[in-house]
């Protein structure tokens, strides 16, 4: 998932990026990249993939935030009935085979990691402090420990993934940037 | 610049991509489907063009019908539509009023 995502880096040489790298293994796509995909934000080459790829993995914690969608939208606002059309095809072509759960301990490890980097955060200015902030923290966390045990490699806009890397060397991530971002 | 350095599993673009990974994978959620359990005992006799059967049997690693055509029917059998389903829809919600898109602050 990505509220706010972080502009691209691209001075930084330890981002892999989407584009000057392709995934080789299975992919498991972050939230980001369904809504971008729907409205047209993302880029080119995300396209392809998704045209190319025979099969796609998501986290739980993925599943649930777009299932949250259904749920969340204004009834009474007339674009809601087309984005909540939009959201359960999403959802329908989602193979349960293909969603990858996290266990008891995977939820241990995914609160004391978003902690600490909430709180390194906290150091460098930046502020994880309302729960909304605490809860996708969490859920990029927990997506980020399934992926690295399936050998998914995690496609995302959203750069917080950079930082869960270093929780573990089997996350494999490639980040790509918003169309004209 | 500094070239960037890619983590296992990504490639460069225009390097060769791996043998084998896909049908392993394949083969992995086939038996986590439960489809690949139980006795063998569904007859295939088929004739299939050499060359095709070749090319699948250099990428399974073995020449043996069985093996080939296991391998392929996992393969078919775990591909799901949402990748092409969803390029399909690119941009089909390109013009929904912002102020809904926000209210799911995605």
């Amino acid at each position: 998932m990505s509220r706010r995502p972080a502009q691209a880096d691209r001075s930084s040489p330890s981002l892999p990026l989407f584009g000057d790298a392709v995934p080789e293994g299975p992919v498991l796509l972050d939230t980001n990249v369904f809504i971008n995909a729907l409205t047209s934000r993302g880029p080119l080459v995300l396209r392809q993939m998704l045209q190319t790829l025979p099969r796609f993995f998501v986290s739980a914690p993925i599943r649930a935030e777009l299932a949250w969608i259904d749920g969340r939208l204004d009834p009474t606002h007339p674009g809601t009935a087309r984005v909540v059309a939009a959201a359960q095809g999403v959802q329908s072509r989602i193979d349960p085979a293909k969603v990858l759960v996290p266990g008891d301990a995977d939820w241990h490890d995914a609160g004391e990691r978003a902690g600490r980097i909430a709180r390194e955060a906290a150091g460098g200015g930046r502020r994880i402090a309302t729960a909304f902030d605490r809860v996708e923290l969490i859920h990029d966390t927990l997506t980020a420990i399934v992926a690295a045990r399936a050998g998914c490699v995690v496609v995302t806009e959203d750069r917080d993934f950079a930082a869960l890397m270093r929780f573990d060397p089997r996350l494999q991530v490639l980040f790509y940037d918003r169309a004209g971002g | 610049m500094p070239k960037p350095q890619h983590p296992a599993g990504v490639r460069s673009v225009g390097k060769s991509r791996a043998r084998g990974k896909t049908q392993s994978l394949a083969m992995r959620l086939a038996a986590q489907m439960g489809l690949t359990a139980g006795p063998k005992s569904t007859h295939v006799n088929a004739k299939v063009p050499p060359r095709l059967y070749a090319a699948a049997a250099k990428r399974v690693g073995s020449t043996s019908p069985a093996v080939v055509i296991t391998a392929a029917l996992a393969a078919l059998a775990t591909e799901d539509e949402l990748g092409p389903w969803l390029a399909r829809q690119w941009g089909t919600l390109a013009d929904i009023d912002p102020e809904l898109l926000a209210q799911i602050d995605l």
